[in-house]
């Protein structure tokens, strides 16, 4: 509404009631974006910084871990029926990339949400929240989740790890094995509870026709982590078709 | 007052706010699950109960009861609910409908969007695996309805997590939101079972 330039006949008794009321709009909705649009302050760099580092530190322990046993991913029979020894060459540095991305996301997640929820103003939300918002708490709630109820299962299927002691002390790294529940590793059971929350929490805010983006940059962030989360399933199904 | 928003709004807002009866073509919606819910059975009694009950010892039919009474609970139920889940979101979304407003309100409807959802991306791993004959890839048996079954869970709990905290919970006395919600309180008492499963019946092997 460009209230700068009213057009003829603006004046009138109703066309200012009416103009009146969309400043007042204008105002809340200017209003309300400044109090829930905050600015990336030097903090939220330092545990976003802090969290990356993190996730990038497991991605390397996995990767670690993966090339130990990286031929055990390999099945080498395309069902397209593409011999191209390139081709094949490509399947286990895919599979790699593709597990460390969980892990990397899996960390990603948990410090998003740190970032975004780290005020007690922003736990506030009147109405549905905005898709990257939802998308970065579900993700982040269903990743601590799955990681409690795994380590749950790392406590209590093995008892001779048992101790008053931190669980780590007990089993070591052993634990972020990815083959540790073969075939349903703990890294795709992580992926499973993320994807399922972020489909959930979509399919309401698309139901409700509440997907609104903001122009925000926790909503931009948070977006994009929740497509990072859905391309893995994609990724699924597409290293199905190239290599079975 | 209901005249006057159905003279002046669409048709779809002249729902009443118990919601409607089981009409013909809910019916016929419902049969599509009820046939396959058949071949589920008939397959699951063939090929995974059979198996999870060889070399088991004679016991008395009762015992034996309560033996398969998990299996059916946490084996064969869910699977009739994956069944149901998209068949009850295509009879709420049939018109006439509530509004997309009130719709998004109601808890079992939202449980069944977005458990279909969570199916929907399983089903695509598990179709591509049957469509490009993975051998990595099972049939359609157990391991492929646990794929299809992994994320629904998380994702009903989500929605109405969401929905419970942005204050919208407005469950409809209808009988279609009624079985909505009893699919997601179903999958809800599921995740709590796992959990008490984790935690205390794994203790005790």
């Amino acid at each position: 509404v460009d209230l700068a330039t009213p057009s003829a006949g603006y004046y009138d008794s109703g066309h200012i009631s009416r103009s009146y009321s969309v400043e007042v709009s204008v105002a809340r909705i200017r209003r309300n974006g400044s109090a829930t649009c905050r600015a990336f302050s030097p903090i939220d760099g330092l545990i976003l910084s802090i969290a990356v580092g993190l996730a990038l530190y497991l991605s390397t322990l996995l990767d670690n871990e993966l090339m130990l046993n990286l031929r055990m991913l390999h099945v080498g029979k395309s069902p397209l029926g593409i011999t191209s020894n390139a081709f094949e060459e490509l399947e286990l540095p895919a599979r790699r990339i593709a597990l460390d991305f969980l892990a990397f996301l899996s960390v990603t997640s948990v410090g998003m949400a740190l970032v975004f929820f780290r005020r007690p103003a922003s736990w506030r939300c009147p109405g549905l929240p905005s898709p990257g918002v939802a998308a970065t708490a579900a993700a982040a709630v269903a990743v601590v989740h799955q990681v409690v109820e795994r380590l749950l299962l790392a406590y209590y299927q093995n008892p001779g790890g048992r101790s008053i002691g931190p669980f780590w002390a007990a089993n070591g790294w052993y634990i972020w094995n990815p083959y540790d529940w073969w075939p349903d590793t703990a890294l795709y059971q992580i992926e499973a509870g993320a994807t399922g929350a972020i489909l959930g929490v979509w399919s309401l805010l698309l139901l409700s026709s509440r997907w609104r983006p903001a122009s925000d940059w926790r909503d931009d962030a948070g977006r994009w982590l929740g497509w990072c989360w859905l391309s893995t399933l994609a990724f699924q199904a597409l290293s199905i078709v190239l290599w079975g | 007052m209901r005249s006057e928003i159905a003279n002046h709004g669409t048709a779809t807002r002249d729902v009443p706010r118990r919601g409607r009866g089981v009409g013909v073509f809910d019916q016929l919606v419902l049969l599509i699950p009820l046939a396959a819910a058949i071949v589920v059975t008939q397959s699951f009694f063939q090929n995974e109960l059979r198996v999870f009950l060889i070399g088991r010892p004679k016991e008395d039919w009762a015992l034996e009861v309560l033996d398969w009474m998990p299996m059916i609970l946490l084996g064969l139920f869910p699977r009739y609910v994956d069944l149901l889940m998209p068949a009850m979101l295509a009879i709420r979304l049939r018109r006439p409908r509530p509004t997309w407003r009130r719709l998004s309100r109601q808890p079992g409807v939202v449980a069944c969007a977005a458990g279909t959802a969570a199916m929907a991306a399983g089903c695509l791993i598990v179709a591509v695996r049957l469509l490009f004959n993975s051998p990595t890839g099972p049939s359609f048996d157990s391991q492929g309805w646990l794929t299809v079954e992994s994320r629904v869970p998380v994702a009903i709990l989500a929605s109405w997590l969401l929905l419970a905290l942005s204050g919208r919970w407005r469950a409809e006395p209808g009988w279609v939101d009624r079985v909505g919600r009893f699919l997601g309180f179903y999958w809800v008492g599921v995740w709590l079972f796992r959990w008490y499963a984790i935690v205390h019946i794994w203790d005790r092997l």
